[in-house]
């Protein structure tokens, strides 16, 4: 303790050496030093004990209450875009995202083959089978037209 | 203003600042000497507090923030009525002070002594012993209330006790009737 007080004087202890110092005064032997800073203590304790009678007034609040408002505003409409924002999107991903998937059939997704070369082979047999096709078809239309000048003729023709 | 009107009136009041009044007083007592004048410049406090209560969050001390306005305040109507001031200061030993009779009926010259003592100390050592002595603030604390270094503090407090010290040494050498 006697390390503390050398400190003390110094100017150079803390805050909690300082409270340890208090409470080892209240029961300190009677020399002289001690009775030094016991009086002492009892003259800090004193002016600890003086309070303020008069309680300060507090002024009424009338302009933070428009300051509040102003505050809170930007925020909600802030809060309410991103709401709407998060609602589209689930709206998006929830209802029109699987009609999309509805129309195209799971097996369109899947591999077929696992050879490259193989994939490519079918990949061209298809493509000419669908090329051979398409000039069958043409042919046909040719017919097809025909048939239809004809039967426009049989008709006007029955009209008359 | 009654106690219930004080607290209704309170709930927006920064709480920290509410619960430091009686510190924010002592601190303003000490400079001004004056009841009347310390309670002044507390309520000035509190006005300008509750002005810029919305604005507290950007204040990292507020208490530290407030002790440095009391002491502005302070000053400057120390330096406006000097000599009220001294007057008032003998009628404030009688009144405010040595708050257990019982206790102060054998030391009561000590303390009055040590008052004389503490009251012959500058301006920024009696600031200083103030704060970390009668109110246990920090030195960082301290700092930020009387806008001063942490060297400036430190060095006002070394200062400050040793004068205390050696004028204590001398009381209980000399006697208390010749001091």
């Amino acid at each position: 303790m006697k390390e503390i007080i050398e400190k003390y004087w110094k100017g150079e202890s803390s805050l909690e050496e300082e409270k340890l110092l208090e409470k080892w005064l209240l029961d300190a032997p009677d020399t002289k030093e001690n009775r030094e800073l016991k009086i002492w203590l009892k003259w800090k304790e004193s002016e600890r004990a003086i309070q303020m009678q008069r309680l300060p007034e507090i002024p009424q609040a009338q302009k933070p209450e428009k300051a509040k408002v102003r505050r809170l505003a930007p925020t909600k409409i802030l809060l309410s875009v991103a709401a709407l924002i998060c609602l589209l999107w689930l709206i998006r991903t929830s209802l029109v995202k699987p009609q999309l998937q509805k129309e195209t059939p799971s097996w369109a997704y899947e591999d077929s083959f696992e050879d490259p070369e193989e994939a490519y082979k079918v990949t061209e047999e298809a493509l000419l089978l669908l090329s051979t096709k398409m000039n069958t078809s043409k042919k046909h239309k040719k017919k097809l037209r025909k048939i239809h000048i004809l039967s426009d003729l049989i008709e006007s023709y029955t009209k008359d | 203003m009654s106690r219930l009107l004080f607290e209704m009136a309170s709930q927006d009041f920064p709480k920290s600042i509410l619960n430091a009044q009686h510190k924010l007083y002592r601190f303003a007592l000490k400079i001004l000497g004056s009841v009347q004048e310390a309670e002044d410049v507390v309520q000035e406090v509190f006005i300008k507090v509750w002005e810029k209560r919305w604005e507290m969050d950007h204040i990292l001390n507020p208490e530290a923030w407030c002790m440095r306005m009391v002491k502005n305040r302070s000053l400057d109507k120390l330096k406006a009525k000097a000599n009220q001031a001294h007057e008032a200061i003998e009628s404030v030993k009688k009144v405010d002070r040595h708050a257990k009779p019982d206790s102060l009926a054998e030391n009561k010259d000590m303390l009055k002594h040590i008052s004389r003592i503490m009251d012959s100390l500058p301006e920024k050592q009696k600031m200083c012993m103030h704060l970390r002595e009668i109110e246990g603030m920090s030195y960082e604390e301290i700092t930020q209330a009387l806008d001063l270094s942490m060297d400036q503090v430190k060095t006002n407090l070394y200062r400050a006790r040793q004068k205390l010290r050696r004028k204590l040494n001398q009381l209980e050498n000399v006697g208390i009737n010749q001091g």
